[in-house]
This record gives C-alpha cells, sequence and structure tokens, in this order.
C-alpha cells in the first residue's frame, strides 16, 4: 500500500480523536497515570530520536528533563511565576545548558559522546543532590509543587488543574505538539541534512554543511523538549528528587527509542506504547524488579537482533521479500 | 592533619588504587583487544563480592581458598558472557556498549531479586593490627591491599611474557596481523575476557570485608575505572596503572577535603575534559 497523504492522514487523525476520548470511558486513576506517563514518554523519546537522525545517542536526557524540573519547581516556588511561564522558560534553560554541553562533546564519536553524555547525567543528580541543599532540596528534593494555574476561558468554564483528567489532557497536548513539530522537521531540509549525517557525514560535510552545526540544533531541540516535559513532572508529581531522574530512567529512554526504531516519527509512539504494556504485565507478574530484568533482556536483544527497531520491520520485510523472490 | 591521620589516608589510598587498578586493567584491556566499553565490569565485581558473602560469610570456607573459587568463577562466567552476549557485535563498538548496558541491568535486577536490596555485610577473615613506626595499622586493610597488589603485578606479567598474553597484545595492536599470524581471535576474546572478569571478581572479594555489599555497588567502581582508563589511555596498561594510582589518591586523600562527592565530581569533571580534547587519553594508543 502506497503511502501518501491519503493514507497518512487518517490514521493520526483517528488515534487523536481515541485518545482525546478516552477520559470519558476510561475511570481507572492508574491507567489514566500510565497513558499521562506515556504522553511524557513520547516527549523525551522523539528529541532522543531527532539526535540519534545524527548517530548520536545522549545517555544525559533524564538530567535535561531534571534541569527542566528544577528550573521550572524553582521559578514557581520561589519565584512567584505562573506554571505557563515556567515551563517555556525550564525548556529554554534546559536548551541553553545543552548548547554547552553539546559543544565541546558533539565532536567526539558516539562511543566518547556516549560516556560524556552519561556522566553528565550523574553528574546532574550527584550536584542536586549535594550542594546547595538549602534552595534544591537535597536528597528529599523539593516537595509541594504546586499544580499549574487555572485556565480561565472566559464565559466558559475554569479548568483546574486537580485530579488526573486536566493533565492527560495537556501531556496529550504536549506530546502532539511535539510529534507534530518533529514531523515538520523530518520533512524539511534540516531534517534530511540530519539523516545524510548519520550516514555519511564527512560526505555531507564536503558538501560544505556545518555537520557540528546541525547537531547541535538537533541536541538543543531534544533538550528543550526534555525541559518542558521536565517542567510537566513536577508540577504534575508535585513533587521531585534525585530519585526521580536516575541513570536508569536515561537508560530506559534509549531502550524505547533502539526498540522503536529511528525510521519514523512513530518510532518513539511504537516503542513507548509497546514497551509500556510489556512492562506492565511484568510489573503485575513480579514487581519492579522483574520490570528492570524486561527492560535490560529488552535492550539486549533489540540491539543484536533488530537495531533499527520495530518501525523498520516494514522495510525489513520488503527487502527480505525481494532477496527471496529473485 | 597529624601524622596519623595522614597515614591512614595513604592506606585508604593505596587500597583503592590498588582494588581499582585491578578493574581498571580489565576494562582496558577488553578495550584495546574487542574495542568494547564494559559497562557491565561493575557488576562482575559486585557478584564477586555476594559470592564472597556467601563463601567466606556464610559457609566459612577459608579466605584464600574463597579468593580462587570466585577468581574461577568470574572466569567462567566471563567466557560465557562474551560467547554469548557480546561475540555478535564486532563492528559497531557502540552497540556493544548498549548491550553491556542491558547486561548490566540484567545482573543487577537479577540479584536485586534474588537478594534483595539491603546491604549485606561479610566480617573479615583476619583481624590483628600492627604498630610501625609510632602508627597502627589493620591487616583488614593491609591484606586486601597485598593480595592486589600481587594479583595486579601477576597479570602485568602474565601479559608481558606468557604465549596467551603475546596473543592479547598482538591482537590489541593489528588484528590482522595477528590472524595472518595463526592466532585465534575468538580464544584471544575468551582469555581477555575471562582475565578481566576474574580481576574484578578479585577485586569484588577482596572489597568485601571492607564495606556494605549491595545490587549496585558495582556502578561507582566501574565510573571511576572508566574515568581512570580513559585519563590512562583506553588500551594502555600502564596508563590503567597510573589512572588507578590517581583515583586512589583522589578518592582517598581529597574526599577527606571535599567531601566524596567532590572527588567523583572532580573525578567526571577530569573525564569530559579528557574526553572533549584527546579521548585516547594521555599513554593510550594512537
Amino acid at each position: 500500500m502506497a503511502k501518501n497523504r491519503f493514507t497518512q492522514v487518517p490514521i493520526p487523525l483517528i488515534l487523536g480523536i481515541v485518545l482525546f476520548l478516552v477520559p470519558l470511558f476510561l475511570r481507572s486513576q492508574y491507567h489514566l497515570h500510565i497513558l499521562i506517563w506515556m504522553c511524557v514518554l513520547v516527549m523525551l523519546v522523539s528529541g532522543l530520536r531527532l539526535l540519534y537522525m545524527t548517530g548520536q545517542i545522549s545517555f544525559a536526557h533524564a538530567g535535561f528533563t531534571a534541569i527542566g524540573a528544577y528550573v521550572s519547581a524553582l521559578l514557581v516556588l520561589k519565584g512567584g511565576l505562573s506554571f505557563w511561564a515556567a515551563m517555556p522558560l525550564a525548556g529554554v534553560v534546559s536548551g541553553v545548558v545543552s548548547l554547552l554541553v553539546g559543544y565541546p562533546t558533539l565532536r567526539t564519536k558516539g562511543v566518547y559522546f556516549f560516556m560524556a553524555t552519561f556522566s553528565f547525567g550523574i553528574i546532574v543528580m550527584l550536584i542536586v543532590a549535594t550542594y546547595w541543599q538549602e534552595t534544591l532540596g537535597g536528597y528529599t528534593g523539593l516537595t509541594e509543587i504546586p499544580p499549574p494555574d487555572s485556565i480561565a476561558i472566559p464565559g466558559f468554564t475554569t479548568i483546574d488543574f486537580v485530579g488526573k483528567i486536566p493533565f492527560y489532557y495537556l501531556a496529550l497536548i504536549l506530546a502532539t505538539v511535539c510529534t507534530v513539530i518533529m514531523y515538520r522537521f523530518n520533512r524539511s531540509r534540516t531534517g534530511m541534512i540530519l539523516k545524510s549525517i548519520r550516514q555519511a557525514d564527512s560526505l555531507t560535510e564536503s558538501s560544505g554543511i556545518n555537520v557540528m552545526r546541525y547537531k547541535m540544533i538537533a541536541f538543543t531541540v531534544a533538550c528543550f523538549f526534555a525541559g518542558v516535559a521536565g517542567s510537566f513532572l513536577a508540577h504534575y508529581f508535585h513533587a521531585i528528587g534525585p530519585e526521580t531522574f536516575t541513570f536508569d530512567l536515561s537508560v530506559s529512554l534509549v531502550i524505547y527509542m533502539l526498540v522503536g526504531g529511528r525510521a519514523s516519527i512513530s518510532g518513539p509512539i511504537v516503542g513507548v506504547f509497546v514497551l509500556t504494556v510489556l512492562a506492565e504485565v511484568f510489573r503485575s507478574m513480579g514487581g519492579a524488579g522483574l520490570e528492570l530484568l524486561f527492560y535490560g533482556l529488552a535492550l539486549i536483544v533489540f540491539v543484536t537482533f533488530l537495531p533499527e527497531g520495530l518501525t523498520a520491520l516494514p522495510s525489513q520485510a520488503r527487502s527480505w521479500v525481494t532477496r527471496l523472490k529473485g | 592533619m597529624t601524622v596519623e591521620i595522614a597515614v591512614q589516608l595513604v592506606v585508604a589510598s593505596v587500597v583503592l588504587s590498588l582494588t581499582y587498578s585491578l578493574l581498571a586493567i580489565g576494562m582496558t584491556v577488553i578495550f584495546g583487544i574487542m574495542d568494547i566499553i564494559n559497562f557491565a565490569h561493575g557488576d562482575f565485581f559486585m557478584l564477586g563480592a555476594y559470592a564472597t558473602f556467601f563463601l567466606l560469610g556464610n559457609w566459612g570456607v577459608n579466605f584464600f581458598l574463597t579468593l580462587i573459587v570466585v577468581m574461577a568463577l568470574l572466569g567462567m562466567f566471563g567466557m560465557v558472557v562474551e560467547k554469548v552476549a557480546f561475540y555478535r557485535l564486532r563492528k559497531e563498538p557502540l552497540y556493544g556498549l548498549i548491550v553491556a548496558m542491558g547486561l548490566s541491568i540484567v545482573i543487577r535486577s537479577s540479584i536485586h531479586l534474588t537478594m534483595g536490596p539491603q546491604d549485606r555485610f561479610v566480617a573479615a577473615p583476619y583481624r590483628a593490627i600492627f604498630a610501625v613506626l609510632g602508627t597502627s595499622f589493620s591487616l583488614e586493610k593491609l591484606l586486601p591491599a597485598l593480595v592486589a597488589l600481587a594479583l595486579t603485578i601477576g597479570s602485568i606479567l602474565f601479559i608481558q611474557y606468557t604465549k596467551a598474553g603475546k596473543m592479547m597484545r598482538a591482537v590489541s595492536q593489528d588484528p590482522d596481523a595477528a590472524m595472518l599470524h595463526g592466532i585465534s581471535i575468538g580464544a584471544t576474546r575468551l582469555i581477555t575476557f575471562a582475565i578481566a572478569s576474574s580481576l574484578a571478581g578479585a577485586a569484588g572479594a577482596l572489597i568485601a570485608t571492607l564495606q556494605p555489599i549491595s545490587p549496585s555497588m558495582g556502578l561507582d567502581p566501574l565510573i571511576k575505572g572508566f574515568a581512570i582508563i580513559v585519563i590512562g589511555g583506553m588500551g594502555s596498561i600502564s596508563g590503567a596503572v597510573v589512572g588507578s594510582l590517581l583515583m586512589g589518591f583522589l578518592d582517598g586523600v581529597l574526599s577527606f577535603y571535599i567531601g566524596s562527592t567532590g572527588s567523583t565530581l572532580l573525578a567526571f569533571g577530569f573525564f569530559i575534559a579528557i574526553l572533549a580534547i584527546r579521548p585516547k587519553g594521555f599513554l593510550g594508543r594512537g
């Protein structure tokens, strides 16, 4: 079936409508929470995927999420700002930090970039846990973070952020906006340049394109979204601490990305959905430890046998079929 | 800062240095020969500590016998891991790294599930205090340090003078030329992993009597091991040894002044700086 505009639009649209209507018939708070978490994950993993299009994998994403979360929480708690101002600012701060981190490290090869990002993620958490304990809250972190301010729609109603449903819609909107932006990126000239960097970066560079600049763009955009997601989490969980944004979270984000694949923007969505469902199955069987074990195994299996992820299966299948035919 | 405290700090640094060197030599050798950064190395260390908990702590097996058994067990485990998990991933070092991470998660959560997250302790088997030149040394710390020293020297000699060691060095320098001389790359990889993991297990066994044992105890030494081999040069054994001395000093002495978090941050800071400037380190190949 050829992929043209007519088949591409309805599926996301139907999905969108279904997701929009979910809270009407889903009563379980626990399941709503999972959906919210999945939306946040999609935001985070999409950013990782954008960077992975240049061939680099960042293991610091939890750290950047943490930066966004702490910045937002502090701006609201101590700075008196409204959440709606704090959230984009959190993203911006995260983006700026990523510029500083990315500049010396993105120019290195994948393996070294991995080590630099993994160190950075851990450094962020160590600093947050140990220094400036008065402001940052030390190991216990920040608590009593207020929910987003109510939105008043004049003449209609006021949306208060009480209970999970408003958060669900906010998360859904954020995830959708993020995905749409990624989609535009993918199709744009910048997106094609990013793809070509992954495939042959010296060739790209000899075409006169500044590879570093595009890697930095991808990295900064990814970290901006991480900051925004972090801000959402801070005001959704109402409490954050060093234990919220661990290295294991960074690793699991990479797992979602690899399982989904970078071939298309639906990769993060597929990866998040599949793994979250399976993880829930395991969690109901054996608790958190079993879930982690499953993640580790998934990582090994996928990188060994299916490094391009699930979304690459259709094209993989097509090439196998072609090979079988002739 | 009395002489007494200074000496204790030096002793602590030495113990740390020697333990790190066991890990760092293994990690650098794995990288030199297989171009893999073994993210699971800290977990081999952790397994060695837990094995010691059972053998020495629960069943009362003699300390030295425990050490030998732990090294043999971890060596075999390392070979199994190499065969099963890594051998498919020659081409893309980043993927090898990711597989190692997955492995680390699998090992850690398996231990977490079976043993629980609480700390375990092993009492030191021999206890004595020596008074030398007016300061006291405890055998608890001295014995692991001496054993670690012996193992470090032993592995350096092994790599320098034995046939297997020469195979390892040949493959590390030029795998194709090594193959032309009839050296089996697969066998070399197995031996390398076996040695590296048994050294890591030994380090775990030695540390088991000195600090609490928990499923994630391997992460901190792993990170320090990384920093050591990057700073000292990835693939270089002399770099690993020198780096371990530095790291031990940093951890032992500076921690006293800036706290253990401070010294970890400093190590990381160095680490990132060197990654950005000269990824191959100072003494490494290339």
